[in-house]
């Protein structure tokens, strides 16, 4: 095994991920199956050792925080993505009584923390005002031709997070090869998009599809530029995805490429939205 | 811990899971529709872009609902859906101040 320190990763950083357990190998640092790694101007944490669940796109059944289910065709593994700009972030508050921790060592930490599907008990979300005060107006709402969608803060005890609606409902009569379609649209959206889950919300009357960036558990003092980072991708990511959707969705085009299924039978999904 | 989060109702009351719908009439009453798949918490302005984008109307022109109940005319920063109520009929009208000085 190369236990040489990767080079693109500073001294700094180094020392914080020994501390966290972390061993050098290759161009990436590894701890009990958990990898993380630069790649560009992002960080990454991959947890290969999990068994993907039955349906990714379940979004009811993620983890919390930014965690998510990538399968780009090598091998299915959850990531946690942040650029690195967040992770260089250097806070001075005057206020503040003891000194924060580096943004690098908190963020680690919550990575590690979410990793196990929970987030630290004494966590508070900030308050929705402080947050609501963040963002910029206007930047909750996505207009894209003929189509408009309102995006939805959601702050809580438990939660903090931010969602767009791709698809208000589902038609219930929606064929399932054009429901195959949208699963791979959202697929290869998933895989694409950082920071940005994807995926179907059950409610009671409707199974919106959804794009949402979710900061539960966050350390406080990088929530606001995670934040603003994130929805200027995740509001990308919406405009990028409302007009197929809607096409795939909208029973009364009929078209016989969409008829036939991208994936072979055999490797669909069992479980339905 | 559960994704699952329980929504608060809407500042006039309603849930914002209960279906939303309205009327749209353009100004020369040529083009109408029935909106469906709005939200109430999307910004009348917007939603005026999109309808007049949706009827192929000039995009070039900025254009405001109006209630066609009250006649007032719809703020474009608030959510549609504190300003009228589900059945209601809007009508999408070029934003101009003619001949005025």
């Amino acid at each position: 095994m190369n236990t040489t320190a990767p080079d693109n990763i500073s001294g700094q950083w180094q020392d914080v991920l020994r501390r966290f357990g972390f061993v050098a190998e290759a161009a990436t640092y590894r701890c009990n199956g958990t990898l993380f790694k630069i790649d560009g101007q992002w960080a990454t944490l991959e947890l290969h050792s999990e068994q993907p669940p039955r349906y990714p796109l379940n979004l009811a059944s993620s983890p919390p925080a930014l965690w998510k289910w990538v399968d780009d065709g090598s091998c299915p593994r959850r990531v946690f993505e942040l650029p690195l700009t967040i992770l260089s972030l250097e806070h001075h508050d005057e206020f503040a009584v003891a000194e924060q921790t580096p943004a690098f060592d908190a963020c680690l930490a919550w990575a590690l923390e979410t990793a196990q599907t929970k987030v630290a008990e004494d966590w508070q979300p900030p308050s929705r005002q402080l947050v609501e005060s963040w963002i910029p107006q206007g930047q909750l709402t996505v207009q894209c031709g003929a189509f408009v969608r309102q995006g939805e803060l959601i702050v809580d005890p438990t939660h903090c997070l931010v969602r767009f609606p791709i698809l208000q409902t589902l038609p219930p009569d929606l064929p399932q090869a054009r429901l195959r379609w949208l699963e791979e649209l959202l697929h290869e959206a998933q895989n694409g998009w950082r920071m940005v889950r994807f995926g179907f919300a059950r409610n009671t009357d409707a199974t919106p599809v959804i794009a949402e960036l979710n900061f539960t558990g966050a350390p406080h003092h990088i929530i606001e530029h995670l934040l603003l980072t994130g929805l200027d991708g995740l509001r990308w990511a919406v405009l990028a995805l409302v007009e197929t959707a809607e096409l795939l969705a909208d029973t009364t085009i009929k078209s016989q490429a969409l008829e036939i299924s991208p994936i072979p039978p055999s490797t669909q999904p069992k479980e339905q939205t | 811990m559960s994704m699952m989060t329980a929504e608060a109702p809407h500042a006039n009351g309603t849930s914002r899971k209960e279906p939303f719908e309205f009327d749209v009439v353009d100004v020369t009453g040529m083009n109408t529709a029935l909106v469906t798949d709005v939200q109430r918490t999307a910004p009348a302005g917007a939603v005026a872009k999109t309808l007049a984008a949706r009827m192929e109307l000039p995009q070039n022109v900025p254009w405001a609902l109006r209630s066609d109940e009250t006649a007032a005319y719809l703020d474009d920063s608030r959510a549609i859906g504190d300003q009228i109520e589900t059945g209601s009929r809007v009508v999408l009208t070029p934003k101009s101040h003619l001949g005025m000085r």
